[in-house]
């Protein structure tokens, strides 16, 4: 599907559930996602990263409605530990089979988001794994120079704005030397589709939804 | 006429922070359309500023006065540092977003890029991760781009700074194929090498202001320099400080494979290899940035079993990119904190604010990372040998510094550093002096790191 439609799905359908609470529309949705992620064959680390990372979160939450609130309702309890895995699984589907470039293409091309956002965006995302690196070389030049920086040491998060402020310098040149301008129009050389067949799918998959989200409970 | 076919004039420019304190001051300067002019001068002197100005890029500071006139619209530049050089995470993708900013259509933008990848020899980089390449190759990608855009004007900031010899004449022969379709190219450089046949003016940065080279002058700038002999010697394999035994190592690709690297204790060596035959990467593997294979030991010690914070005090490095230095805001503040932290009992408070001064870093309140590029340099082979660790690493030190500038680190080395027992290793390109400075000759070539003998 096209990546801005699977965005708006994701969003709306997202937005849908925590506003309506239904503990069987929570476990299709994550249901229908674990076959969508299967298919798009994500490995089993990240299926267990997608299981444990939010499991603390959701039993919190469990624990809180469950014991505390004055109705002990426990439907609701699993309703709301289920939710917090539609929002992760759904997300999966969309960070799992879309990269930050095919979505920034997409929302430029088919949804006509300013350039200057969706340019600014991706380049900003594409520093993410020097900052990785960075971090660690600061570590180290504090090491060579006697200053130990620790994870909550201020320093060390001066210097990597510093480094923020002067990439984001950098990407200004960088998009201006490689013929950038705000406001001229560009072509398109690797089009992203947005066919017909992409939008009966959202239509249809926005559609079917609702009945099940308000009419189906356990 | 339209203003591309006008030169490029620049009347009675003045730039600075303090109107009192020009950086550049009256320059004036005309450049013909199609012509190729080479812009010199010492470290720190604005050549870089004045690029910029052109350009028409954010610059600290503020025109005072005059003007600059017929810019194309149509330009672009390549710099020193890579990391103001790329926006995508790929080759392609930037190749992409560049055609696309100059509309160019699917079909010609897929041609273009097909040919340029092969002009520039980067068809097998295209889709790796820039971020991982090495610097050379990176350089070899920014002229993929410039060529690709085919620009009415094209400026190099020290565009070579970081390339191997042959990278260097490769990409210079690329400069040929934009002066042929009457491209304005001006470049920026302390390094002449190999500008001689292409250039059509130098200029010559004195006293903040730009005049153009006469002929006396120009053929001086050009006189081969008499080529120092290198000469190195083996190290004998005893002492040792670093030893290794089946060293491996591997970033992107195998770099280094079942490799017996040593360093002797109160050695200097210089290391060379290609560009990405995986120099920078060794350093990541002696300072604990990249894991290795094989056993790699430090005063007989497995390096992975030591601890960061101890053996990195021991084992230093001066990076090639100047910012990941400094760990303070102003001048003043970093010496205030290795006076305090960092030992070196050869210099005291004088000597530093001596040689400070004769280094033109006199201002205590200037902000690091507002030095030019050569003072940048400068300033951390000063923090890095006050905190003076038994073996010092230094990525391209002299990356930017003029002559005079790398003479002045190679003595000051030599005098505050090496007069101890220590041992250094310098990855350098540029080789002016460096006999002076090294002792050995260490070389990386097809995954094996080996000292020679000339």
């Amino acid at each position: 599907m096209n990546p801005s439609l699977k965005l708006f799905l994701v969003l709306i359908i997202s937005l849908e559930v925590s506003l309506k609470a239904n503990l069987l529309a929570n476990l299709i949705l994550i249901f229908i996602s674990l076959i969508y992620l299967f298919i798009h064959r994500v490995s089993l680390k990240e299926l267990l990263g997608l299981i444990f990372v939010p499991l603390i979160a959701a039993i919190a939450i469990f624990i809180a409605i469950y014991y505390y609130s004055p109705a002990h309702d426990l439907i609701y309890a699993w309703t709301l530990f289920s939710r917090l895995y539609t929002f992760v699984f759904l997300g999966a589907c969309l960070t799992k089979t879309t990269t930050a470039t095919q979505l920034s293409r997409s929302l430029e091309q088919n949804m006509h988001l300013p350039t200057k956002f969706a340019y600014g965006t991706l380049a900003a995302f594409n520093v993410l794994p020097k900052i990785g690196q960075e971090v660690k070389r600061i570590h180290a030049a504090g090491q060579m120079r006697a200053m130990n920086l620790s994870f909550y040491s201020p320093r060390l998060y001066f210097k990597a704005i510093l480094s923020a402020i002067s990439w984001a310098d950098g990407l200004n040149d960088a998009m201006q030397a490689h013929g950038f301008r705000e406001t001229q129009a560009r072509s398109i050389i690797d089009p992203i589709a947005l066919t017909k067949k992409d939008w009966l799918l959202f239509i249809l998959l926005l559609i079917s939804f609702q009945p099940i989200l308000f009419f189906l409970y356990i | 006429m339209s203003s591309t076919y006008k030169p490029l004039k620049i009347s009675h420019l003045s730039f600075g922070y303090d109107k009192n304190k020009p950086i550049l001051n009256d320059i004036n300067l005309t450049i013909p359309r199609g012509g190729f002019s080479l812009i010199t001068g010492p470290t720190g002197c604005g050549k870089s500023t004045l690029l910029r100005l052109i350009a028409g890029l954010n610059l600290q500071g503020k025109i005072i006065g005059g003007q600059i006139e017929n810019v194309p619209c149509k330009w672009s530049m390549v710099f020193q540092n890579s990391d103001r050089q790329f926006t995508m995470a790929t080759a392609y993708q930037e190749l992409v977003f560049t055609l696309e900013n100059l509309q160019i259509s699917r079909a010609r933008a897929l041609k273009t890029i097909k040919e340029v990848a092969t002009v520039t020899n980067i068809s097998d980089l295209l889709h790796k991760k820039i971020v991982n390449l090495s610097g050379g190759e990176k350089q070899r990608i920014a002229f993929a781009v410039a060529l690709a855009m085919k620009p009415d004007l094209l400026l190099l900031d020290e565009a070579f700074a970081s390339c191997d010899q042959r990278n260097r004449e490769f990409l210079q022969k690329q400069l040929l194929t934009f002066k042929n379709y009457g491209c304005t190219i001006i470049a920026v450089d302390h390094n002449l090498d190999g500008y001689q046949d292409m250039c059509d003016q130098v200029y010559l940065f004195k006293n903040k202001t730009l005049a153009l080279a006469d002929e006396t002058e120009t053929r001086t700038l050009f006189s081969p320099k008499s080529k120092m002999e290198l000469a190195f010697k083996i190290p004998a394999k005893e002492n040792l400080v670093f030893a290794s035994r089946n060293l491996s190592y591997v970033q992107e690709k195998t770099l280094v494979a079942k490799s017996n690297f040593y360093l002797p204790q109160n050695s200097s060596v210089l290391l060379t290899g290609e560009n990405g035959a995986g120099k920078s990467s060794l350093f990541k593997v002696l300072t604990k940035l990249l894991a290795y294979n094989g056993s790699l030991s430090y005063q007989n010690k497995e390096v992975k079993k030591l601890k960061a914070k101890k053996y990195l005090r021991n084992v230093s490095q001066v990076f090639q990119n100047s910012d990941d230095q400094f760990l303070m805001v102003t001048v003043g503040e970093e010496i205030d904190f290795s006076l305090k932290h960092n030992a070196n009992s050869l210099l005291n408070e004088e000597k530093i604010q001596h040689i400070l001064k004769s280094w033109g870093l006199n201002r205590r309140d200037q902000v690091v990372y507002s030095l030019s590029g050569g003072q940048k340099k400068k300033f951390q082979v000063l923090l890095m040998v006050l905190a003076n660790p038994d073996v010092l690493l230094l990525d391209e030190p002299f990356a930017g510094l003029d002559l005079a500038s790398s003479q002045e680190v190679i003595s000051f080395l030599k005098k505050y550093y090496l007069s101890q027992t220590k041992s250094l290793i310098v990855i350098s390109h540029q080789f002016n002096n460096i006999s002076e400075l090294c002792d050995y000759h260490l070389h990386l070539r097809d995954k094996k790191l080996t000292y020679v003998s000339h």
